[in-house]
């Protein structure tokens, strides 16, 4: 273009064709992947996030509920007297977790 | 023979993706932002395939990626403010993004176009940089011919003034 020749008009920024034609290849992929049920969700990065959090909560609870061993379970069903017979604890020092 | 979805997605990634990128880029800036906005356009050209009329895909697609680049901008922008109280944002960025070694006057040409208004700055790019006929941008943007044809005048006198007044 006439205007300004005499000035540099290329765009300064430094993603150079090969890196946008991964991203293109990408795109497509993803807008194939779209059409799909759920495709459309899917392919949205908030998508990853929710997942992401909904995984950690999941494993949160999964640990939390399976951490405790068949001992654990066995002496939270006693009553704080039977628990401390059986551990030879003092009453007092039975964990909360034992409730 | 009309084209399915798959042949259309396939032509405006070989054909037009290059520039479909880069025209967002010019518009948004940020790379993340022209990369999400960029997958938008490619989503709507595959599920939207129906609606193309099959008179120019180029337009079409460009259409699409002008809008989905606007969008991007509009969420960006604070609540009743125009798309263009964003300029100012937008020409900082342009030094964040550039690459280390970039030409100092490339980065001020890429400012001096981001002074101008939405309407302008489109109607500029799509000229200027992608080479685009005055019947195809109207088709892009809706506006008459004449409109364009002034819109790009006065953006041209307005970067001529503004790299004037910045030396180069």
């Amino acid at each position: 273009m006439k205007e300004f020749e005499n000035i540099v008009t290329e765009l300064p920024y430094k993603e150079s064709p090969l890196y946008v034609e991964q991203l293109l290849s990408r795109c497509q992929a993803n807008a194939k992947r779209s059409s799909r049920p759920m495709g459309a969700i899917i392919t949205r990065p908030w998508f990853y996030g929710i997942a992401a959090t909904a995984a950690a909560l999941i494993l949160g609870v999964f640990l939390f509920v399976h951490n405790s061993s068949p001992m654990d379970r066995f002496l939270a069903s006693l009553t704080d007297d039977e628990a401390a017979m059986i551990l030879d604890w003092p009453v007092d020092d039975i964990p909360e977790c034992y409730y | 023979m009309k084209m399915n979805a798959n042949d259309i997605l396939q032509q405006a990634t070989d054909q037009y993706g290059q520039r479909l990128y880069w025209h967002i880029r010019r518009l948004v800036v940020s790379h993340d932002d022209a990369e999400d906005a960029l997958q938008e356009t490619f989503i709507k050209i595959f599920t939207k395939a129906d609606t193309f009329k099959g008179d120019s895909l180029e337009a079409w697609c460009y259409k699409i990626a002008t809008n989905e680049a606007l969008q991007s901008l509009r969420k960006r922008t604070h609540a009743f403010h125009s798309l263009d109280s964003l300029n100012g944002e937008l020409a900082d960025l342009v030094l964040t993004e550039s690459a280390p070694d970039a030409d100092r006057s490339a980065i001020l040409f890429q400012q001096a176009i981001l002074q101008l208004s939405t309407q302008q700055r489109i109607v500029f790019n799509l000229r200027y940089y992608d080479d685009l006929p005055y019947t195809q941008i109207a088709s892009i943007t809706g506006k008459s011919e004449n409109s364009l044809r002034t819109n790009y005048h006065f953006a041209v006198e307005k970067i001529k003034k503004y790299l004037k007044e910045h030396a180069i």
